[in-house]
Order: C-alpha cells, then structure tokens, then sequence
C-alpha cells in the first residue's frame, strides 16, 4: 500500500468505514430531469436570471482547486441547482497505479458539492505517471474487464459511493478485442455495481467510426443500468467522426436519443458542450428540445420541468 | 508486464514521440472500419500536442500576444515535447514554463519572456490559491501602544513576492491593456514585483526596494519594532517608523495580509 493510500485510508477509518468494511452507496440515483455543463462563461447569466435549466454538470477537475472565486461561484451556483461532478483524470482503465491524491481531492469535493453522483470515462490517460489529457480507447478483453473491475471495486469502496462511467468517442479499435464495446460496458456494470452514462454521440460516432449500427449498441446495455445521457455534437471528417463536442447536437442523435428513451426510459440527460460555447439560452433552447422529445414519447411518466425546479420538487419522480 | 500494460506503453509511446506511418501500434489495430487506421490513429497523435498547446497557451494569452502566435506556438510545442504532463489536473500542466523560457535557447536570450510567464503563472496561482480570512487596518485598533513593537505579520497565501531584472511588468501592463508595448530593457537594480488576489481579484504591482526588504523581513515573522530599526539602517531614520507604517497601511488596505 502506498503512503498516500494508507494515509487516506487511516483519514477516513472514522468516518465512512465500518467493522465490516466499506459502506457503499449502490442505491439508483433519482432522476433529474434536465441539466446543461456548467461553464463559467455563463455564470452571471445563472445568478441574475436563474435560467429553466434541472441540474448541472460540473467538470470534478476544473473545481479540484484550493480556493478563489472557481470554488466561490460553485458554491453559489451549487445553492440554487442539484449538481452532479464529471471528472476526465479518473483514467480507470490504466495499468498504472490508481492516484491516490487525485482521488483525495474528488472526494473533498464531492464532501463539499453533495452531487447526485460522480463520473468519469471507460478510459486511460496515460501510464507511468504520464497523463496526455485524452480519453483513450482499450480492447475490450476478459484481461481488461478483470483488471478494470478491480480498479472500480477500489475507487467506490473509497469514495462510499457507487461510479457512473461513461462510454468514450474512440477512433481505432484493437484487433484482440473479444467482445464488442457494449458487452463489455454491461459486464462492468454488473460485476461491479457502477452505473452507465451513455453518451449518445459517442454511440452514434463509434457506430459511424467502427462500421456498425448504433441500435445494436443500445439493445446491448442493460435497460436498468444507465442514469444519463449525454447528448453532443462532432465533426464530420467525411470518412470517420471526431467527437468535439463544438456543434449543436445533429438530428441522427436525437433521433437516437427517441431510440434511448423507448429502451431505457426516463433518464438524466444534458447537452454537452466544451468549445465555442454558445449564450446559455441557445443552450437552453437546445435542451427543450430534448425535454419536449422526452415529454411527447414518455407521457405516462411526468417529467420535472422547470416550474418544478423552482418548486423544488426536483428528483420526486 | 500484463498485455493491457504492454499495449498501453506501446500506444503512450506512440502518442508521445508523434511519429507517423506503419509501426507495431498499427498491427495491433483492427483495419475493418472504412476510414484508413494510420488516419485515425493520427487523431489521438494530432490531437495530444494540439491540446497541450492549448492549455500552456490559454495559461500564457498575454506573452503569446507579446511573442506573437507563430513564435509562442513554437516555443509551447517545444515545451510540450520536452515536457509530458505529469499532473491529473491540466491547471497546472504550464507551471514549468518560466524555467523552461529562463533555460532554453533561443527564448533565454530574451530574459523578459521568461519573467512574463513567471508574473503570469503567478498571478493564475493567486486567482485560485486557498482562502484566507484578511487582516484589516481596523485589526490593528485594539493593539496597545506597548504591544506594537512585538506585533507580527503573516502574509495572505495569495501573495508571491519576486524580483524581475527587466521591465517584464511594464511590458505585460501594455499588452493587456492593448497599448504600445515598450522596448526590452535589462535594470541594473532588480525590480520587486508582488502578486496577491483582492478579494477575488489577482493584482500585480512593483515593490520598492525599501517595502520589498521589509515584506521579506516581516514575511518571516520579524516584528514590527525590528522592522522599523531595520528601515531606519536604510534610509532617514527619523522617518523610520512613519515609513513602515505606511507600507503596513497599504499592505492591509490591499489584503497582502492574512488574519
Ligand atoms: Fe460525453
């Protein structure tokens, strides 16, 4: 056991652990309706209109600083929205040492934040201490499925709380892979309890990438595992896709998003957007549309708007 | 070695040298998707040294303004490539970018580019440091005359305190600002420069040799009673104390103090 492992373990020994051993959290999340990335570029928008927007989602890193105003408006914006933290560092699927401090500081954030749960990718960024701030893609083997599984059993016994993980946009595929991504996302799952955020524009890119169809992608994850959806634009390089999440989402994955809804029903979803970041109500009118598609194919289930944001009814479905 | 460890050394390698064409990385990818492999590799290879760029150059806007794009794009790749990120968090992924200036040809012949980046990374250190309650004038009130002299200081952990051996502030003052941006020049008295965060502001501005020696002295704990014998070796001594109080005043009015 590292220093810093042993050291964080003894931190919490008091706290979140029993006799027994971990209390996990491995309940379902409620569902929260509606939500938009939080960015700064929006903040004054936020405190001086309160705009119809359920929830936010936070990037965990942007937010894993020791103070100033970055953690000053969060808390802000955190007093009037459920928030839930996104992180990218996590890199679950390395063969490198889990880091132990990285994981220290999500958890004080997430101590401090409260979020309806916390996410990262199926991913790695890096061995060797390296990190290239990319999500980078891994075959899908019963070696990873092990070694990724016993690095998820780790970080939910010390944050106390089940992961939500979600599927990458990835643009090569190894050749030793033995099962498709999907069968792979829903053996995880199930072997270690962690929830699925299905980002539909990485389904549709990896379909389009890969050369297969993003319909058999959806009938293979499990109906009652994912508790969010992403929704996203990319960038057509005529011959493959990249994910850059810089455009509107296109009228294939919202059309794929109909799809979702009829399998996986009433499920968070946010539209993502990390460049060339619009006004938030062109956001905002986005994410209606979403809402409205929501509303009109699932009308036996009353979906939280943002009359009842205001309310505060949020997560009462 | 696992085969998953295997692979992935093998594809961070590849990411990290950037080479293009046929290597080993490429036989272990499956070729059955319709755009050529080689190309699609290429976006994970493109996009790492893209992205890196980036964030030193979102970290550095106002040096990238002053060197000019084709110039700093240069100078960041070339820290990029000497340079993998070793941190989970990209906030801090530029901190060596003021040695790697100081250090490197052809960038060291230009000592001010190196202090630029120094006040910039400070002045990004000061915007998210850890919180601190500020100590106030009106603090001081309660103090008994008899005390004064053993009173003692802590500064707000914002605050980094340097000297710079050229006109790197004047020069970043204008290119913020859009003005015209003054000639390099090489002082023959290094000039102090403070950085700290007002409220939630990081601020900048230039010590005089006098303040300077008595925020390092009091930085470290030195009282003021020592600091006001300490300014009277320096200039009129009669004035000492006046002096020192003074620069206390302006260091409590501007937050550089923590309670
Ligand atoms: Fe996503």
């Amino acid at each position: 056991m590292s220093r810093s492992l042993r050291a964080a373990r003894e931190k919490d020994a008091g706290s979140s652990r029993s006799e027994q051993g971990p209390a996990i959290d491995f309940a379902k999340p409620a569902f929260l309706g509606f939500g938009l990335g939080l960015r700064s570029e929006h903040y004054s928008e936020i405190f001086e209109h309160n705009p119809p927007v359920d929830w936010f989602e936070v990037l965990s890193e942007n937010f894993m600083v020791p103070g100033g105003s970055p953690l000053r408006n969060l808390d802000r914006v955190r007093l009037d929205y459920p928030v839930v933290m996104h992180g990218v560092s996590l890199s679950i699927a390395s063969t490198g040492e889990l880091n132990w401090d990285y994981l220290r500081d999500l958890k004080s954030l997430a101590v401090r934040l409260e979020p309806a749960w916390i996410s990262d990718h199926l991913c790695w960024t890096g061995v060797h201490d390296v990190n290239l701030h990319d999500l980078l893609p891994i075959p899908y083997t019963e070696e990873a499925l092990r070694h990724i599984s016993s690095r998820i059993h780790q970080v939910q016994d010390y944050l106390g709380r089940a992961l939500v993980l979600e599927n990458v946009s990835t643009y090569v595929e190894f050749s030793e892979s033995e099962m498709p991504e999907w069968e792979f996302l829903a053996e995880l799952s199930r072997s270690t309890g962690c929830w699925l955020l299905l980002d539909l524009n990485n389904v549709y890119v990896n379909a389009r990438n890969h050369g297969y169809d993003a319909v058999r992608f959806l009938d293979g994850v499990p109906a009652d595992r994912v508790v969010q959806f992403h929704l996203a634009g990319h960038s057509d390089m005529g011959d493959y896709l990249i994910d850059t999440h810089d455009h509107p989402v296109c009228e294939e994955v919202f059309e794929l998003y109909r799809m979702a809804l009829h399998r996986f029903g009433p499920v968070s979803t946010m539209i993502e957007r990390d460049d060339k970041i619009p006004p938030l109500r062109e956001l905002v009118a986005e994410l209606d549309r979403a809402r409205r598609i929501a509303g009109d194919l699932l009308p036996a289930r009353p979906l939280p708007g943002a009359q009842d944001r205001q309310d505060g009814n949020i997560g009462s479905v | 070695m696992s085969r998953l460890a295997q692979l992935q050394q093998l594809f961070q390698d590849r990411i990290l040298s950037g080479t293009p064409g046929c290597d080993e990385v490429i036989l272990l990818l499956s070729d059955s998707a319709p755009a050529p492999v080689v190309e699609r590799l290429g976006v994970y290879t493109n996009a790492y040294k893209a992205r890196l760029i980036e964030i030193v150059a979102n970290d550095h806007e106002n040096l990238r303004a002053y060197m000019g794009e084709q110039l700093f794009d240069r100078m960041a790749s070339e820290y990029v490539e000497s340079h993998p990120s070793t941190t989970p968090n990209a906030r801090w992924y530029s901190a060596r970018l003021p040695l790697f200036l100081a250090r490197t040809d052809p960038y060291r012949s230009w000592p001010q580019m190196a202090e630029i980046a120094c006040l910039a990374a400070a002045l990004n250190d000061a915007f998210d440091c850890e919180d601190a309650g500020v100590m106030r004038l009106e603090d001081l009130a309660a103090v008994k005359p008899e005390d004064w002299a053993e009173l003692r200081f802590k500064p707000h952990p914002s605050v980094s305190c340097f000297e710079t051996r050229t006109n790197a502030l004047a020069i970043w003052k204008a290119v913020k600002s859009n003005n015209d941006v003054p000639a390099p020049e090489i002082r023959r008295q290094p000039l102090p420069v403070i950085v700290w965060r007002q409220e939630l502001t990081p601020m900048v501005r230039h010590f005089d040799a006098e303040e300077a020696m008595l925020w390092k002295e009091g930085s470290r704990g030195i009282p003021f009673g020592t600091l006001c014998e300490m300014s009277a070796t320096f200039d009129r001594p009669h004035e000492a104390a006046a002096r020192v109080a003074s620069y206390l005043a302006g260091w409590l009015n501007a937050g550089m103090l923590a309670e």
